[in-house]
């Protein structure tokens, strides 16, 4: 199973301590277990760029829109035999203590069907699961 | 000569034996299932498809000699059915193929046998600590636990929280949906996650009971008993894991609690509190058991968790025949211990009260005072209901009342308005 691991600043998380940094040790660690596919830390939010196409023409400009207080500083992919894995690997990182972790499976792409069409048919299966009635017995 | 009633009774029969291994074995049938199959939604399905067809065979045919194998294999070839007809699952249904021939071809179907010779774990526990998953929110840990280990119906489950069915129906979809997605392990947690982990389990089984609690204490009706169901649940865990020192505890909690659930509401449905209830009425065979429970556990007060001694102070109440027989100064001692465990303002009032009972009601107004003036509990009717007791006793009966009247207009549900209103009449009264 494929993680997306967040790595982003959190103004409420404990104060940063560069001797407690110990990043270098967290990265050795996932890497003889073989389970980072690749990370790497982000530029600042002032060397961000913002693309969008609005009405055909396209718009670049400088950063995001506001100055937020969490942002992401970081990534790595994660590959791990399930989510208990992965929250012990992402526990372990010097920026759960000094910001904050955000874990997202990866949500591979179906070439052969659209994923947004895969999504609807997913919750209307999953939604008549939810109403089935349940057995007689018991009850 | 063929006896008319004998059918009608083989149907009894029949259909008791089926309420007894709903209640018995639904739990260890659907975490095989879900073990199996991979597929907790199957997993469900194919369970309650196998307990129909108990329900229908097993008044005509009889009643197995083993009812948990026969449903597992009955559900086993149901799930199987389901993934073959799927055909994109072969994959699947081949491995769980290749796992019945690891397990001998004929290997037991009965999940009793199995879990004894299983690696480690019966596969209940799995099922527990996966509900309770701290990557689910909390309400869904809640509902999943209910649905899926206690076999409850997500229409039960919707009344008993207050909430419409197709939000309860969601809540359970959303939750199975993410296990699938996120990947959220089928397992019980390595030694050193345990303790925590345990510990979020307990806390949904705490959640279940206080739900039922409330319910109880409140103005709703219902058919479903969640505090027993809080009580299943624990023996549950205690069964499988009997050297969780807090899981017993937690259980006695739950037991002496709701040993006291038939006094604590008159024949009007008024509430009764606990120095006025009729003991009598309390439900011994759960008192017994309760103190049965925390006599057997070891109780080193170095590392004693706040469920042990919650559940002593229950034991104080218990072991007291009448009211006034209560060891206040022992109970005092307790809540000393759960605030140095976990402070809380609650406790704090607690505490205070039981100072109060205890015969210092000036060290008792004093902390509540200091409590009041804290502003930590804000405008609780608790708070103020404590100190107007308090004023009574200290014969200041007008402050008393003027605090009675804040209670009144400060509690949330019928009953505790009601039951203040009393007091508030016995003062002027007196």
């Amino acid at each position: 199973m494929r993680y997306m691991m967040f790595v982003a600043t959190d103004p409420e998380a404990e104060p940063f301590v560069a001797e407690e940094d110990d990043i270098g040790d967290w990265v050795a660690d996932v890497d003889a277990r073989g389970v980072r596919v690749f990370g790497e830390r982000l530029r600042p939010v002032q060397d961000a760029t913002l693309v969008r196409v609005r009405g055909g023409e396209l718009l670049v400009t400088d950063g995001p829109f506001t100055e937020s207080k969490e942002w992401i500083a970081g990534f790595d992919v994660l590959d791990c035999r399930d989510l208990d894995e992965a929250i012990e690997i992402a526990g372990r990182h010097p920026m759960a203590r000094f910001g904050r972790i955000e874990l997202r499976p990866l949500w591979p792409l179906d070439v052969e069907e659209d994923p947004t069409a895969r999504e609807v048919r997913e919750v209307r299966e999953d939604d008549d699961r939810g109403r089935r009635s349940e057995p007689a017995v018991g009850a | 000569m063929t006896d008319p009633t004998a059918g009608a009774r083989a149907a009894a029969d029949a259909a008791d034996a089926v309420a007894r291994a709903y209640r018995d074995e639904w739990a260890r049938v659907v975490a095989t299932l879900i073990r199996a199959t991979g597929d907790w939604d199957v997993a469900e399905d194919a369970t309650a498809d196998a307990f129909e067809r108990a329900a229908r065979r097993w008044a005509t045919e009889g009643v197995p000699r083993n009812p948990g194998a026969w449903l597992t294999t009955v559900a086993k070839n149901r799930a199987l059915d389901v993934l073959r007809r799927r055909g994109v699952e072969t994959g699947k249904v081949r491995e769980w193929m290749a796992m019945d021939e690891l397990t001998g071809g004929g290997a037991s179907d009965d999940p009793a046998e199995l879990a004894a010779a299983g690696p480690e774990w019966d596969d209940r526990l799995r099922l527990v600590f996966t509900c309770a998953h701290p990557a689910l929110p909390i309400e869904a840990r809640v509902a999943l636990t209910l649905r899926t280990v206690g076999g409850l119906d997500t229409a039960e489950i919707a009344r008993a929280f207050l909430v419409p069915e197709a939000t309860m129906a969601q809540r359970l979809v959303r939750a199975k949906r993410k296990i699938r997605h996120a990947a959220i392990p089928y397992r019980v947690p390595s030694a050193d996650e345990l303790p925590e982990r345990l510990g979020g389990v307990l806390a949904v089984l705490m959640l279940v009971h206080n739900e039922g609690y409330l319910a109880s204490s409140g103005d709703r009706l219902l058919r479903l008993d969640l505090q027993e169901e809080a009580i299943r649940l624990a023996r549950l865990v205690v069964e499988l894991l009997p050297d969780a020192d807090e899981a017993r505890a937690l259980m006695a909690l739950l037991l002496l609690q709701h040993a006291r659930s038939a006094a604590r509401v008159d024949g009007e449905g008024e509430l009764v509190p606990l120095d006025e209830q009729d003991r009598s009425r309390w439900n011994h065979a759960e008192v017994a058991e309760g103190l049965a429970l925390l006599a057997n556990t070891p109780s080193d007060p170095g590392t004693i968790g706040t469920y042990r001694v919650q559940a002593e102070i229950q034991a104080v109440h218990a072991r007291a025949r009448t009211a006034g027989e209560t060891d206040w100064t022992e109970i005092v001692g307790w809540y000393d211990a759960l605030l140095a465990a976990s402070p809380s303002p609650v406790v704090e009032l607690n505490r205070a009260v039981a100072h109060g009972l205890a015969g210092d009601t000036t060290l008792a107004l004093a902390e509540l005072d200091r409590l009041e003036a804290s502003g930590q509990l804000g405008d609780h009717h608790l708070l103020a209901a404590a100190q107007a007791d308090l004023l009574r006793r200290n014969g200041r009966t007008e402050d008393a009342a003027a605090r009675y009247r804040d209670a009144i207009r400060l509690a949330p549900t019928g009953p505790e308005r009601r039951f203040l209103e009393r007091r508030l009449a016995a003062l002027d009264a007196g």
